[in-house]
């Protein structure tokens, strides 16, 4: 068998672009604006010692077209004099997830009294917000915010929910659409 | 506004068979137009220290070969500094590139993973060390394609939330290497019912196990079924008629506390009071039982804490959907 090498670390490309068909707007640009970050959907006063002088943010809630799936943006901020370390957000004590994830952060929906776990793969991965990417940030500064996600799949007819994170008060009353 | 002939898939035509498509009236593309950069879509924020000065455009994905779907995004450093890439989206392999990028097929309930060259290391592009201050870089990484048809998949980076429904368009160029397709791996949703019944439910595309609490089920250190478990059986034996399986799975579990010589049994009696039940409201006659006891062998949360010895005590009960 003939094995092609090519020198991937300066590779560019993955073969030349023949195709560029798409429907060009001239303006409307997708790039986020300043704006759109700065949405608060609900907040929860941190109830622990160790969240103490913390607060944690729903911020934005996407769902897709065929409606089964859910991203939730949100964010710790930090009112107190010290940076921190959310590192307690990566136990689990349920629902063994395989890594270090924000796996403890789940939606609830208050209608059917029904709480949804992030979504799982095969390999046991949270598909939310954790660390492996090396350079994901655990850490709150003194008067900063850390922005993180979930993805749940929740049935399409659920129109609010309730963000729990361990340490936190629940979030209620997030509008989904 | 410009419009260029070429490779974009079928119009969209509404014969999608999974229900609770919204209602919505647009003309066709109006949700899936790119700019004028050919983005798609872009990241809320980051979950790195440079938070919304870390920015991911996505593009289109590709669909390559018909057999692979090629990602392309620009990473774009907006902030003041410079910023080194390295591990960010990627494995510590492959630094520099997207590799822990994945494709979400919602339709199948599915991940796919990247493909990979000869040598193992990802099919993918790689930045060229550090971003300066204003940089941006294009990042692509190659992926096994999702079943014939699917107009859509959902990408996910480590460090943003996902992208949906970012759409597949033919392109005609072919894949330049040798390669192995990446894995695509089920996906798990997990749901507990806060209303007092003690069943949580993990359910893939294909399979539904529903873990019903023992400590609903059956009083302390007891096989015998609880009243409260009648209406919990009735529920499941109902789900099981409306499935397409032929066999259903009873499988009794207990929590790390005591010892092995009471826990095996146990597990293993509540396993068979549980199947018991079943079987005699189960309506279907083609459906065939099997019941296992583990004992303390398998947990599914900690055992070191109150909440997760709870989740383990339980009998589960798994069939094809």
């Amino acid at each position: 068998m003939m094995v092609v090498t090519v020198p991937k670390l300066r590779q560019k490309t993955l073969g030349a672009f023949a195709c560029t068909a798409l429907l060009i707007l001239a303006s409307g640009s997708a790039s986020a604006d300043e704006n759109e970050n700065e949405g608060i959907l609900g907040t929860g006063e941190g109830n622990e010692s160790r969240s103490d002088g913390l607060h944690a943010e729903a911020n934005r809630v996407e769902r897709n077209e065929s409606g089964n799936l859910v991203s939730v943006d949100w964010s710790i901020a930090n009112e107190t004099d010290s940076d921190l370390a959310l590192t307690w957000l990566y136990e689990q004590e349920t629902y063994t997830y395989n890594g270090n994830f924000y796996s403890g952060v789940t939606a609830v929906d208050s209608e059917t009294d029904t709480r949804y776990h992030p979504l799982m793969d095969q390999a046991g991965e949270c598909v939310c917000a954790g660390n492996i990417s090396g350079q994901f940030y655990e850490r709150v500064v003194s008067g900063g915010k850390s922005a993180y996600w979930s993805l749940f799949s929740v049935p399409s007819d659920v129109e609010t929910l309730t963000l729990e994170v361990p340490g936190f008060e629940p979030i209620e009353d997030i509008p989904i659409d | 506004m410009i419009v260029l002939v070429g490779c974009v898939i079928n119009p969209e035509d509404e014969s999608g068979d999974d229900g609770g498509d919204p209602d919505s009236s647009e003309d066709p593309p109006q949700e899936e137009q790119t700019d004028e950069r050919g983005f798609i879509a872009t990241s809320y924020t980051t979950s790195t220290q440079l938070g919304v000065n870390l920015e991911i455009n996505v593009r289109p994905l590709e669909l390559i070969d018909g057999e692979a779907v090629k990602l392309s995004m620009e990473v774009s450093n907006t902030s003041d500094g410079g910023y080194s890439l390295r591990d960010a989206l990627s494995d510590t392999d492959n630094m520099h590139s997207a590799s822990s990028a994945t494709l979400i097929d919602a339709e199948e309930q599915s991940r796919h993973l990247n493909n990979e060259l000869d040598d193992g290391s990802c099919y993918c592009t790689f930045a060229d060390g550090e971003l300066a201050a204003g940089e941006s870089t294009d990042l692509e990484v190659m992926f096994p394609a999702p079943p014939e048809g699917t107009e859509s998949m959902t990408v996910t980076t480590p460090i943003t939330s996902p992208f949906f429904d970012i759409p597949i368009v033919e392109s005609s160029e072919s894949a330049g290497e040798e390669y192995t397709d990446g894995e695509i791996l089920p996906l798990t949703l997990i749901s507990d019912d806060e209303g007092g019944t003690g069943r949580s439910d993990q359910e893939t595309d294909e399979e539904l196990s529903i873990l019903l609490s023992s400590d609903v089920l059956f009083d302390l250190e007891s096989s015998d079924l609880t009243s409260d478990a009648d209406e919990i059986i009735e529920q499941v034996a109902s789900e099981i008629d409306q499935s397409s399986s032929d066999t259903v799975t009873v499988e009794g579990h207990t929590d790390n506390q005591g010892t092995d010589a009471v826990n095996d049994p146990l597990s293993e009696e509540r396993a068979e009071s549980v199947e018991s039940a079943l079987a005699e409201q189960v309506t279907r006659d083609d459906v065939t039982f099997e019941t296992e006891g583990h004992g303390s062998s398998d947990p599914v949360a900690d055992n070191d804490t109150e909440e997760g010895q709870e989740l383990n005590r339980r009998v589960t009960v798994t069939f094809e959907k």
